[in-house]
Protein backbone atom coordinates (compact mmCIF):
# COMPACT_ATOMS: atom_id res chain seq x y z
CA UNK A 1 0.00 0.00 0.00
CA UNK A 2 1.49 3.54 -1.07
CA UNK A 3 0.42 5.11 1.69
CA UNK A 4 2.31 2.41 4.24
CA UNK A 5 5.09 2.66 2.00
CA UNK A 6 5.74 6.01 2.02
CA UNK A 7 5.50 6.54 5.84
CA UNK A 8 8.73 4.63 5.85
CA UNK A 9 12.04 6.27 5.08
CA UNK A 10 15.83 5.33 4.37
CA UNK A 11 17.22 3.59 6.89
CA UNK A 12 18.71 5.88 9.54
CA UNK A 13 22.85 6.01 9.21
CA UNK A 14 24.53 4.00 11.17
CA UNK A 15 25.30 6.75 14.07
CA UNK A 16 23.28 9.57 12.22
CA UNK A 17 19.75 10.62 12.41
CA UNK A 18 17.20 9.41 9.58
CA UNK A 19 17.07 11.91 6.73
CA UNK A 20 13.06 12.02 6.91
CA UNK A 21 12.00 11.17 10.72
CA UNK A 22 10.36 7.90 10.91
CA UNK A 23 7.10 7.77 13.57
CA UNK A 24 7.26 5.74 16.51
CA UNK A 25 4.51 4.30 18.74
CA UNK A 26 6.05 4.38 22.23
CA UNK A 27 3.04 2.82 24.95
CA UNK A 28 3.98 2.54 28.09
CA UNK A 29 1.55 3.23 31.39
CA UNK A 30 5.09 4.42 33.26
CA UNK A 31 5.08 8.13 32.72
CA UNK A 32 8.86 8.71 33.72
CA UNK A 33 9.53 5.79 31.42
CA UNK A 34 7.54 7.27 28.41
CA UNK A 35 9.19 10.89 28.27
CA UNK A 36 12.99 9.44 29.15
CA UNK A 37 12.13 7.02 25.93
CA UNK A 38 10.52 10.31 23.81
CA UNK A 39 13.86 12.48 25.31
CA UNK A 40 16.20 9.57 23.73
CA UNK A 41 13.88 8.77 20.43
CA UNK A 42 14.15 12.03 19.55
CA UNK A 43 17.47 12.66 20.06
CA UNK A 44 18.05 9.81 17.43
CA UNK A 45 15.47 11.34 15.02
CA UNK A 46 12.72 9.94 15.41
CA UNK A 47 9.26 11.65 15.38
CA UNK A 48 7.64 9.77 18.59
CA UNK A 49 3.72 9.66 18.84
CA UNK A 50 3.50 8.74 22.91
CA UNK A 51 0.81 6.74 24.32
CA UNK A 52 -0.40 5.93 27.90
CA UNK A 53 -1.98 2.23 27.21
CA UNK A 54 -2.74 -0.35 24.76
CA UNK A 55 -5.81 1.44 23.39
CA UNK A 56 -4.29 4.42 22.70
CA UNK A 57 -1.54 2.42 20.71
CA UNK A 58 -4.11 0.78 18.76
CA UNK A 59 -5.84 3.76 17.77
CA UNK A 60 -2.06 5.52 17.19
CA UNK A 61 -0.91 2.36 14.77
CA UNK A 62 -4.05 1.59 13.18
CA UNK A 63 -4.75 5.33 11.50
CA UNK A 64 -3.59 4.99 7.83
CA UNK A 65 -0.73 7.16 8.09
CA UNK A 66 0.20 5.90 11.39
CA UNK A 67 3.43 4.88 12.66
CA UNK A 68 4.72 1.75 11.46
CA UNK A 69 7.56 0.74 14.25
CA UNK A 70 6.19 0.53 17.96
CA UNK A 71 8.15 0.27 21.55
CA UNK A 72 4.94 -1.50 23.20
CA UNK A 73 5.69 -1.85 27.31
CA UNK A 74 4.54 -5.26 28.27
CA UNK A 75 3.18 -5.00 31.48
CA UNK A 76 -0.26 -2.12 30.99
CA UNK A 77 -3.51 -2.06 32.56
CA UNK A 78 -6.74 -2.51 30.59
CA UNK A 79 -4.89 -4.24 27.09
CA UNK A 80 -1.06 -4.70 27.66
CA UNK A 81 1.76 -4.90 24.92
CA UNK A 82 1.05 -8.42 23.70
CA UNK A 83 -2.26 -7.89 23.37
CA UNK A 84 -2.00 -5.02 21.51
CA UNK A 85 0.51 -6.61 19.33
CA UNK A 86 -1.93 -9.36 18.79
CA UNK A 87 -4.93 -7.57 17.60
CA UNK A 88 -2.82 -4.74 15.57
CA UNK A 89 -1.63 -8.25 13.55
CA UNK A 90 -5.13 -10.21 13.27
CA UNK A 91 -7.01 -6.36 11.99
CA UNK A 92 -4.07 -5.32 9.83
CA UNK A 93 -2.79 -8.27 8.63
CA UNK A 94 -1.95 -6.95 5.32
CA UNK A 95 0.43 -3.90 6.92
CA UNK A 96 4.09 -4.06 7.88
CA UNK A 97 4.77 -2.82 11.42
CA UNK A 98 7.47 -4.07 13.07
CA UNK A 99 6.36 -4.36 16.74
CA UNK A 100 9.54 -4.73 19.88
CA UNK A 101 8.00 -5.49 23.37
CA UNK A 102 9.62 -3.83 26.23
CA UNK A 103 9.38 -6.24 29.14
CA UNK A 104 11.01 -6.83 32.48
CA UNK A 105 9.78 -10.29 32.23
CA UNK A 106 12.88 -12.19 30.83
CA UNK A 107 12.07 -15.58 31.08
CA UNK A 108 12.59 -17.61 27.72
CA UNK A 109 8.32 -18.55 28.20
CA UNK A 110 7.57 -14.75 28.38
CA UNK A 111 10.27 -14.57 25.23
CA UNK A 112 8.12 -17.12 23.64
CA UNK A 113 4.71 -15.68 24.08
CA UNK A 114 6.07 -12.36 23.42
CA UNK A 115 6.91 -13.57 19.57
CA UNK A 116 4.44 -15.85 19.15
CA UNK A 117 1.79 -12.55 19.70
CA UNK A 118 3.49 -11.45 16.47
CA UNK A 119 6.12 -9.09 18.25
CA UNK A 120 8.96 -9.04 15.85
CA UNK A 121 11.64 -8.14 18.80
CA UNK A 122 11.77 -7.58 22.67
CA UNK A 123 14.03 -5.85 25.18
CA UNK A 124 14.54 -6.61 28.44
CA UNK A 125 14.41 -3.49 31.07
CA UNK A 126 16.87 -2.46 31.58
CA UNK A 127 18.25 -2.06 28.59
CA UNK A 128 20.88 -0.56 27.14
CA UNK A 129 20.11 2.62 24.63
CA UNK A 130 22.85 1.39 22.12
CA UNK A 131 21.28 -2.13 22.03
CA UNK A 132 17.58 -0.22 21.26
CA UNK A 133 19.53 2.02 18.61
CA UNK A 134 20.57 -1.11 17.39
CA UNK A 135 17.55 -2.93 17.46
CA UNK A 136 15.62 -0.61 16.15
CA UNK A 137 17.66 0.04 12.88
CA UNK A 138 17.20 -3.79 12.47
CA UNK A 139 13.33 -2.81 12.21
CA UNK A 140 13.75 -0.31 9.71
CA UNK A 141 15.99 -2.48 7.15
CA UNK A 142 13.43 -4.94 7.92
CA UNK A 143 10.04 -2.49 7.01
CA UNK A 144 12.22 -1.45 3.99
CA UNK A 145 12.53 -4.93 2.49
CA UNK A 146 8.93 -5.70 3.31
CA UNK A 147 8.17 -2.26 1.64
CA UNK A 148 10.46 -3.54 -1.61
CA UNK A 149 9.08 -7.17 -1.51
CA UNK A 150 5.70 -5.96 -1.68
CA UNK A 151 5.95 -3.77 -4.54
CA UNK A 152 7.45 -6.47 -6.47
CA UNK A 153 4.85 -8.80 -5.62
CA UNK A 154 2.50 -5.55 -6.75
CA UNK A 155 4.76 -5.27 -10.09
CA UNK A 156 4.42 -9.22 -10.53
CA UNK A 157 0.62 -9.70 -10.22
CA UNK A 158 0.11 -6.70 -12.87
CA UNK A 159 2.91 -8.13 -15.22
CA UNK A 160 0.71 -11.85 -14.29
CA UNK A 161 -2.82 -10.40 -15.07
CA UNK A 162 -1.53 -8.53 -18.35
CA UNK A 163 0.16 -11.68 -19.43
CA UNK A 164 -3.31 -13.87 -18.98
CA UNK A 165 -5.09 -10.90 -20.97
CA UNK A 166 -2.86 -11.69 -23.88
CA UNK A 167 -2.96 -15.32 -23.41
CA UNK A 168 -6.70 -14.87 -23.88
CA UNK A 169 -6.57 -12.94 -26.76
CA UNK A 170 -3.78 -15.53 -28.15
CA UNK A 171 -5.82 -18.44 -27.84
CA UNK A 172 -9.17 -16.32 -29.72
CA UNK A 173 -6.29 -15.58 -32.18
CA UNK A 174 -5.40 -19.25 -32.52
CA UNK A 175 -9.14 -20.13 -33.02
CA UNK A 176 -9.19 -17.99 -35.88
CA UNK A 177 -6.40 -19.71 -37.59
CA UNK A 178 -7.95 -22.73 -36.92
CA UNK A 179 -11.17 -21.67 -38.67
CA UNK A 180 -9.32 -19.81 -41.03
CA UNK A 181 -10.33 -22.08 -43.79
CA UNK A 182 -14.03 -22.10 -43.18
CA UNK A 183 -13.81 -18.00 -42.91
CA UNK A 184 -12.54 -17.90 -46.47
CA UNK A 185 -15.74 -20.78 -47.30
CA UNK A 186 -18.06 -18.23 -45.74
CA UNK A 187 -16.82 -15.22 -47.67
CA UNK A 188 -16.22 -17.20 -50.91
CA UNK A 189 -19.98 -18.03 -51.54
CA UNK A 190 -21.38 -14.33 -51.58
CA UNK A 191 -18.29 -13.45 -53.43
CA UNK A 192 -19.18 -16.25 -56.16
CA UNK A 193 -22.65 -14.98 -56.66
CA UNK A 194 -21.55 -11.15 -56.77
CA UNK A 195 -18.77 -12.09 -59.66
CA UNK A 196 -21.74 -13.71 -61.14
CA UNK A 197 -23.67 -11.07 -61.28
CA UNK A 198 -21.08 -8.19 -62.19
CA UNK A 199 -20.45 -10.62 -65.05
CA UNK A 200 -24.28 -10.50 -66.09
CA UNK A 201 -24.26 -6.73 -66.32
CA UNK A 202 -20.46 -6.45 -68.12
CA UNK A 203 -21.94 -9.18 -70.84
CA UNK A 204 -25.50 -6.96 -71.29
CA UNK A 205 -23.69 -3.31 -71.18
CA UNK A 206 -22.87 -3.49 -74.60
CA UNK A 207 -26.61 -3.94 -76.07
CA UNK A 208 -27.90 -1.74 -72.91
CA UNK A 209 -25.65 1.41 -74.05
CA UNK A 210 -26.23 0.85 -77.91
CA UNK A 211 -29.90 0.24 -77.34
CA UNK A 212 -29.84 4.09 -75.70
CA UNK A 213 -28.01 5.45 -78.81
CA UNK A 214 -29.28 6.54 -81.76
CA UNK A 215 -29.57 3.49 -83.38
CA UNK A 216 -30.46 0.77 -81.38
CA UNK A 217 -30.82 -2.52 -83.15
CA UNK A 218 -33.57 -4.87 -82.07
CA UNK A 219 -31.17 -7.31 -80.88
CA UNK A 220 -30.11 -4.76 -78.65
CA UNK A 221 -33.21 -3.41 -77.51
CA UNK A 222 -34.51 -7.25 -76.72
CA UNK A 223 -31.02 -7.64 -74.39
CA UNK A 224 -31.49 -4.02 -72.63
CA UNK A 225 -35.33 -5.67 -72.16
CA UNK A 226 -33.70 -8.83 -70.71
CA UNK A 227 -31.57 -6.96 -68.18
CA UNK A 228 -34.02 -4.37 -67.07
CA UNK A 229 -36.25 -7.30 -65.66
CA UNK A 230 -33.41 -8.92 -64.28
CA UNK A 231 -31.63 -6.18 -62.79
CA UNK A 232 -33.70 -6.12 -59.42
CA UNK A 233 -33.18 -9.44 -58.95
CA UNK A 234 -29.25 -9.17 -59.53
CA UNK A 235 -29.22 -5.53 -57.19
CA UNK A 236 -31.09 -7.40 -54.62
CA UNK A 237 -28.42 -10.48 -54.94
CA UNK A 238 -25.32 -7.85 -54.74
CA UNK A 239 -26.47 -6.28 -51.80
CA UNK A 240 -27.14 -9.78 -49.74
CA UNK A 241 -23.89 -10.78 -51.05
CA UNK A 242 -22.28 -7.44 -49.57
CA UNK A 243 -24.49 -7.52 -46.29
CA UNK A 244 -23.01 -11.07 -45.50
CA UNK A 245 -19.50 -10.69 -46.41
CA UNK A 246 -19.88 -7.22 -43.68
CA UNK A 247 -21.34 -9.28 -41.53
CA UNK A 248 -18.74 -11.99 -41.86
CA UNK A 249 -15.88 -9.25 -41.29
CA UNK A 250 -17.47 -7.61 -38.50
CA UNK A 251 -17.50 -10.89 -36.60
CA UNK A 252 -14.38 -11.64 -36.96
CA UNK A 253 -13.36 -8.01 -35.93
CA UNK A 254 -15.26 -8.46 -32.76
CA UNK A 255 -14.17 -12.35 -32.07
CA UNK A 256 -10.39 -10.87 -32.61
CA UNK A 257 -10.50 -7.33 -30.42
CA UNK A 258 -8.28 -6.71 -28.57
CA UNK A 259 -8.14 -5.44 -24.78
CA UNK A 260 -11.14 -5.95 -21.69
CA UNK A 261 -14.48 -6.13 -22.94
CA UNK A 262 -16.69 -5.11 -20.59
CA UNK A 263 -19.23 -7.99 -18.33
CA UNK A 264 -22.86 -6.58 -19.30
CA UNK A 265 -26.16 -8.63 -19.37
CA UNK A 266 -26.55 -10.44 -22.38
CA UNK A 267 -28.47 -13.62 -24.14
CA UNK A 268 -27.34 -16.83 -24.32
CA UNK A 269 -28.88 -18.20 -27.15
CA UNK A 270 -27.34 -14.91 -29.17
CA UNK A 271 -23.95 -15.56 -27.90
CA UNK A 272 -24.51 -19.32 -28.64
CA UNK A 273 -25.66 -18.66 -31.99
CA UNK A 274 -22.40 -16.33 -33.22
CA UNK A 275 -20.18 -18.92 -31.91
CA UNK A 276 -22.11 -21.61 -33.79
CA UNK A 277 -21.75 -18.94 -36.93
CA UNK A 278 -17.94 -19.01 -36.55
CA UNK A 279 -17.36 -22.80 -36.56
CA UNK A 280 -19.70 -23.16 -39.36
CA UNK A 281 -18.05 -24.67 -42.07
CA UNK A 282 -15.83 -26.66 -39.52
CA UNK A 283 -19.03 -28.27 -38.60
CA UNK A 284 -20.65 -28.46 -42.10
CA UNK A 285 -22.09 -31.36 -43.34
CA UNK A 286 -19.74 -33.22 -40.52
CA UNK A 287 -21.19 -32.19 -37.47
CA UNK A 288 -25.12 -32.39 -36.50
CA UNK A 289 -25.70 -29.48 -33.92
CA UNK A 290 -28.98 -29.87 -32.09
CA UNK A 291 -29.42 -26.73 -29.57
CA UNK A 292 -32.28 -26.82 -27.48
CA UNK A 293 -32.59 -23.55 -25.25
CA UNK A 294 -35.55 -23.47 -23.82
CA UNK A 295 -37.94 -19.75 -24.58
CA UNK A 296 -37.01 -16.60 -22.07
CA UNK A 297 -33.96 -18.31 -20.81
CA UNK A 298 -32.90 -15.28 -18.33
CA UNK A 299 -29.55 -13.24 -19.09
CA UNK A 300 -26.50 -13.19 -17.80
CA UNK A 301 -23.46 -11.18 -17.22
CA UNK A 302 -20.72 -11.45 -19.01
CA UNK A 303 -18.62 -10.25 -21.60
CA UNK A 304 -20.08 -11.40 -24.97
CA UNK A 305 -16.80 -11.97 -26.63
CA UNK A 306 -15.20 -13.72 -24.09
CA UNK A 307 -17.87 -16.16 -23.39
CA UNK A 308 -18.21 -16.59 -27.58
CA UNK A 309 -14.14 -17.69 -27.33
CA UNK A 310 -15.92 -20.50 -24.60
CA UNK A 311 -18.04 -21.48 -26.89
CA UNK A 312 -15.84 -21.38 -29.66
CA UNK A 313 -13.60 -23.82 -27.94
CA UNK A 314 -15.97 -26.27 -26.74
CA UNK A 315 -17.64 -26.64 -30.23
CA UNK A 316 -14.38 -27.17 -31.86
CA UNK A 317 -13.06 -29.47 -29.34
CA UNK A 318 -16.30 -31.47 -29.56
CA UNK A 319 -16.12 -31.46 -33.33
CA UNK A 320 -12.26 -32.71 -33.00
CA UNK A 321 -13.24 -35.08 -30.43
CA UNK A 322 -15.54 -36.76 -33.35
CA UNK A 323 -13.60 -36.98 -36.09
CA UNK A 324 -13.17 -40.32 -36.56
CA UNK A 325 -16.79 -41.19 -35.08
CA UNK A 326 -19.27 -43.02 -36.95
CA UNK A 327 -21.95 -40.57 -35.84
CA UNK A 328 -21.41 -36.92 -34.98
CA UNK A 329 -23.42 -35.49 -33.03
CA UNK A 330 -23.24 -32.49 -30.68
CA UNK A 331 -26.15 -31.45 -28.68
CA UNK A 332 -25.90 -28.24 -26.77
CA UNK A 333 -28.97 -27.84 -24.15
CA UNK A 334 -29.78 -25.05 -21.48
CA UNK A 335 -31.97 -25.45 -18.14
CA UNK A 336 -32.27 -23.06 -15.49
CA UNK A 337 -31.60 -24.18 -11.72
CA UNK A 338 -32.24 -21.71 -8.62
CA UNK A 339 -29.10 -19.69 -9.14
CA UNK A 340 -27.66 -20.50 -12.59
CA UNK A 341 -27.86 -21.30 -16.36
CA UNK A 342 -26.40 -24.95 -17.17
CA UNK A 343 -24.97 -25.58 -20.52
CA UNK A 344 -24.20 -28.85 -21.60
CA UNK A 345 -22.31 -29.36 -24.78
CA UNK A 346 -22.70 -33.09 -24.87
CA UNK A 347 -21.09 -35.06 -28.16
CA UNK A 348 -20.87 -38.57 -29.30
CA UNK A 349 -17.33 -38.82 -29.43
CA UNK A 350 -15.45 -41.50 -27.86
CA UNK A 351 -15.41 -39.11 -24.37
CA UNK A 352 -12.80 -38.62 -22.31
CA UNK A 353 -11.35 -41.27 -19.73
CA UNK A 354 -11.94 -39.72 -16.49
CA UNK A 355 -8.19 -39.79 -14.96
CA UNK A 356 -7.86 -37.15 -17.30
CA UNK A 357 -10.94 -34.91 -16.32
CA UNK A 358 -8.95 -32.54 -14.80
CA UNK A 359 -5.75 -32.61 -16.85
CA UNK A 360 -7.98 -31.30 -20.20
CA UNK A 361 -7.91 -28.07 -17.96
CA UNK A 362 -4.32 -27.64 -17.51
CA UNK A 363 -2.10 -25.22 -20.04
CA UNK A 364 -0.68 -26.82 -22.16
CA UNK A 365 -2.39 -30.06 -21.93
CA UNK A 366 -3.27 -31.47 -25.39
CA UNK A 367 -4.65 -34.70 -27.26
CA UNK A 368 -4.58 -32.65 -30.83
CA UNK A 369 -2.10 -33.51 -33.28
CA UNK A 370 0.73 -30.41 -33.92
CA UNK A 371 -0.46 -27.53 -34.99
CA UNK A 372 -4.06 -28.18 -34.29
CA UNK A 373 -4.90 -26.95 -31.13
CA UNK A 374 -2.49 -25.01 -28.45
CA UNK A 375 -3.65 -26.93 -24.90
CA UNK A 376 -4.98 -23.69 -23.75
CA UNK A 377 -8.58 -23.63 -24.86
CA UNK A 378 -10.30 -25.38 -21.90
CA UNK A 379 -7.62 -23.83 -19.60
CA UNK A 380 -8.76 -20.10 -20.99
CA UNK A 381 -12.12 -21.52 -21.02
CA UNK A 382 -12.47 -22.18 -17.39
CA UNK A 383 -10.95 -19.04 -16.40
CA UNK A 384 -13.44 -16.91 -18.30
CA UNK A 385 -16.68 -18.76 -16.92
CA UNK A 386 -14.84 -17.93 -13.58
CA UNK A 387 -14.37 -14.68 -14.22
CA UNK A 388 -17.94 -13.83 -14.50
CA UNK A 389 -18.69 -16.17 -11.60
CA UNK A 390 -19.52 -19.60 -13.47
CA UNK A 391 -18.10 -23.07 -13.45
CA UNK A 392 -16.67 -25.46 -16.54
CA UNK A 393 -16.29 -28.82 -16.20
CA UNK A 394 -16.30 -32.02 -17.68
CA UNK A 395 -19.84 -34.26 -16.16
CA UNK A 396 -18.68 -37.67 -14.69
CA UNK A 397 -19.71 -40.33 -15.72
CA UNK A 398 -21.56 -39.95 -18.76
CA UNK A 399 -22.96 -42.54 -20.75
CA UNK A 400 -21.35 -41.44 -24.20
CA UNK A 401 -19.07 -38.81 -25.50
CA UNK A 402 -17.87 -36.25 -23.55
CA UNK A 403 -20.11 -33.70 -21.64
CA UNK A 404 -18.91 -29.98 -20.98
CA UNK A 405 -21.17 -28.63 -18.22
CA UNK A 406 -21.17 -24.49 -18.14
CA UNK A 407 -22.92 -22.57 -14.87
CA UNK A 408 -23.22 -18.87 -14.85
CA UNK A 409 -25.60 -16.99 -12.60
CA UNK A 410 -28.37 -15.50 -14.12
CA UNK A 411 -29.91 -11.61 -13.82
CA UNK A 412 -32.86 -11.92 -11.92
CA UNK A 413 -35.72 -11.17 -13.44
CA UNK A 414 -36.56 -7.27 -12.86
CA UNK A 415 -40.66 -7.48 -12.09
CA UNK A 416 -42.72 -4.35 -12.52
CA UNK B 1 -30.36 -28.37 -80.93
CA UNK B 2 -31.37 -29.03 -76.95
CA UNK B 3 -29.29 -27.00 -74.27
CA UNK B 4 -30.85 -28.10 -70.83
CA UNK B 5 -28.35 -27.40 -67.84
CA UNK B 6 -29.29 -27.56 -64.34
CA UNK B 7 -27.29 -25.95 -61.58
CA UNK B 8 -27.15 -27.43 -58.29
CA UNK B 9 -26.63 -25.43 -55.35
CA UNK B 10 -27.77 -25.00 -51.40
CA UNK B 11 -26.78 -21.61 -51.63
CA UNK B 12 -30.27 -19.85 -53.41
CA UNK B 13 -28.22 -16.85 -54.42
CA UNK B 14 -25.53 -18.39 -56.02
CA UNK B 15 -28.15 -21.15 -58.50
CA UNK B 16 -30.18 -17.87 -59.10
CA UNK B 17 -27.26 -15.90 -60.12
CA UNK B 18 -26.03 -18.71 -62.12
CA UNK B 19 -28.88 -20.04 -63.96
CA UNK B 20 -29.88 -16.41 -65.01
CA UNK B 21 -26.16 -15.84 -66.28
CA UNK B 22 -26.70 -19.25 -68.46
CA UNK B 23 -30.17 -18.55 -69.59
CA UNK B 24 -28.69 -15.21 -70.77
CA UNK B 25 -26.30 -16.84 -72.92
CA UNK B 26 -29.02 -19.03 -74.38
CA UNK B 27 -29.07 -21.91 -72.42
CA UNK B 28 -32.38 -23.50 -70.79
CA UNK B 29 -30.75 -23.74 -67.44
CA UNK B 30 -32.82 -24.54 -64.19
CA UNK B 31 -31.99 -25.19 -60.76
CA UNK B 32 -31.74 -27.61 -57.95
CA UNK B 33 -30.94 -26.87 -54.15
CA UNK B 34 -29.40 -29.97 -53.23
CA UNK B 35 -28.15 -34.04 -54.55
CA UNK B 36 -31.30 -35.28 -53.85
CA UNK B 37 -33.08 -32.55 -55.69
CA UNK B 38 -31.21 -32.66 -58.50
CA UNK B 39 -31.76 -36.40 -58.65
CA UNK B 40 -35.60 -35.94 -58.55
CA UNK B 41 -35.21 -33.19 -61.29
CA UNK B 42 -32.79 -35.72 -63.48
CA UNK B 43 -35.69 -38.62 -63.53
CA UNK B 44 -38.18 -36.59 -64.98
CA UNK B 45 -35.78 -34.18 -67.47
CA UNK B 46 -32.25 -35.52 -68.78
CA UNK B 47 -30.12 -32.41 -68.43
CA UNK B 48 -27.45 -32.41 -70.70
CA UNK B 49 -25.14 -30.59 -68.57
CA UNK B 50 -24.99 -30.72 -64.56
CA UNK B 51 -23.17 -27.71 -62.83
CA UNK B 52 -23.01 -28.77 -59.52
CA UNK B 53 -21.77 -27.44 -55.94
CA UNK B 54 -19.51 -30.21 -53.48
CA UNK B 55 -20.85 -29.42 -50.17
CA UNK B 56 -24.30 -29.37 -49.55
CA UNK B 57 -26.99 -30.81 -46.84
CA UNK B 58 -28.90 -34.57 -47.94
CA UNK B 59 -26.30 -35.74 -51.04
CA UNK B 60 -23.51 -33.68 -51.48
CA UNK B 61 -22.28 -32.88 -55.08
CA UNK B 62 -19.31 -36.16 -55.11
CA UNK B 63 -22.36 -38.02 -54.14
CA UNK B 64 -24.78 -36.81 -56.80
CA UNK B 65 -21.53 -37.61 -59.37
CA UNK B 66 -21.62 -40.98 -58.36
CA UNK B 67 -25.18 -41.29 -59.01
CA UNK B 68 -24.90 -39.76 -62.17
CA UNK B 69 -22.00 -41.85 -63.81
CA UNK B 70 -23.92 -45.10 -63.20
CA UNK B 71 -27.64 -43.66 -64.20
CA UNK B 72 -27.08 -40.94 -66.31
CA UNK B 73 -23.62 -41.91 -68.54
CA UNK B 74 -24.71 -38.81 -70.87
CA UNK B 75 -25.09 -36.67 -68.38
CA UNK B 76 -21.73 -34.08 -68.29
CA UNK B 77 -21.42 -32.86 -64.75
CA UNK B 78 -19.26 -29.68 -64.13
CA UNK B 79 -18.05 -29.16 -60.18
CA UNK B 80 -18.12 -25.95 -58.67
CA UNK B 81 -16.31 -25.88 -54.84
CA UNK B 82 -15.60 -22.72 -52.53
CA UNK B 83 -13.79 -25.70 -50.45
CA UNK B 84 -10.90 -26.51 -52.49
CA UNK B 85 -9.36 -29.53 -50.67
CA UNK B 86 -7.23 -31.83 -52.62
CA UNK B 87 -9.52 -35.06 -51.53
CA UNK B 88 -12.95 -33.13 -53.68
CA UNK B 89 -10.47 -32.26 -56.42
CA UNK B 90 -9.64 -36.23 -56.84
CA UNK B 91 -12.87 -37.23 -56.12
CA UNK B 92 -14.19 -35.15 -58.95
CA UNK B 93 -11.45 -36.53 -61.20
CA UNK B 94 -12.20 -40.32 -59.87
CA UNK B 95 -15.77 -39.95 -60.60
CA UNK B 96 -15.36 -38.44 -63.68
CA UNK B 97 -16.11 -34.47 -63.58
CA UNK B 98 -15.78 -32.97 -66.62
CA UNK B 99 -13.29 -29.98 -64.54
CA UNK B 100 -13.83 -28.42 -61.00
CA UNK B 101 -14.18 -25.02 -60.75
CA UNK B 102 -12.69 -23.07 -57.64
CA UNK B 103 -14.94 -20.41 -56.33
CA UNK B 104 -14.84 -17.55 -56.30
CA UNK B 105 -15.15 -17.17 -59.69
CA UNK B 106 -12.46 -14.51 -60.96
CA UNK B 107 -14.59 -14.30 -64.16
CA UNK B 108 -16.87 -16.67 -65.34
CA UNK B 109 -14.89 -17.84 -68.74
CA UNK B 110 -13.65 -21.36 -67.25
CA UNK B 111 -17.00 -22.31 -66.35
CA UNK B 112 -18.59 -21.06 -69.62
CA UNK B 113 -15.84 -22.76 -71.31
CA UNK B 114 -16.28 -26.22 -69.54
CA UNK B 115 -20.25 -25.67 -70.44
CA UNK B 116 -19.81 -25.21 -74.06
CA UNK B 117 -17.41 -28.49 -73.95
CA UNK B 118 -20.13 -30.04 -72.51
CA UNK B 119 -22.85 -28.53 -74.92
CA UNK B 120 -20.24 -29.65 -77.53
CA UNK B 121 -19.85 -33.46 -76.62
CA UNK B 122 -23.23 -33.90 -76.74
CA UNK B 123 -23.59 -31.96 -80.21
CA UNK B 124 -20.75 -34.55 -81.49
CA UNK B 125 -22.35 -37.82 -80.36
CA UNK B 126 -25.69 -36.53 -81.71
CA UNK B 127 -23.94 -35.59 -85.58
CA UNK B 128 -22.27 -38.72 -85.75
CA UNK B 129 -25.92 -40.79 -84.12
CA UNK B 130 -27.83 -39.21 -86.94
CA UNK B 131 -25.42 -39.86 -89.65
CA UNK B 132 -25.72 -43.79 -87.94
CA UNK B 133 -29.21 -43.26 -88.41
CA UNK B 134 -29.30 -41.50 -91.70
CA UNK B 135 -27.46 -44.89 -92.88
CA UNK B 136 -29.54 -47.01 -91.99
CA UNK B 137 -32.38 -45.93 -93.62
CA UNK B 138 -30.67 -45.72 -96.49
CA UNK B 139 -29.22 -49.61 -96.35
Amino acid sequence: MPSDANSMSPPTGRAGKPAVPIKICVADDDSTSRIMLRLILQKWGYQVVLCSDGHEAFDALSAPDGPRMALLDWMMPGMDGVQTCRRIREEFASRNYYIILVTARAEDTDVISALRSGADDYVSKPFSPTILQARMEVGIRTLDMQRTISEYATRMQQLAESRAAQLVHADRMASLGLLSASVAHEINNPASFLAVNVQTIQDLWPSVAASLGPTPMETDTSRAAALAEEMPSILREMEDGLSRIRMITSELRSFSRTGQGSAAPLDLAESLRKALRICSIRLNGKVQVATHLPDGLPKVVADATKLEQVFVNLVMNAADAMEESPERELSISATKTDSVIELRFQDSGPGVPEDKAESLFQPFFTTKAVGKGTGLGLYISRGIVEEFGGRLFLELPTSRGASFLVTLPFVAEVTP
Amino acid sequence: MNRRLLVVDDEAPIRDSLARHFKLAGIQAETAFDGQDALEKLAKIPYRVVVSDIMMPRLDGIGLLRRIRKEYPMTRAVMITGYVTLENALSCVQMGADTCVFKPFQDLSELDQAVEAAFAFHERWEKKLLELRGLKGKN
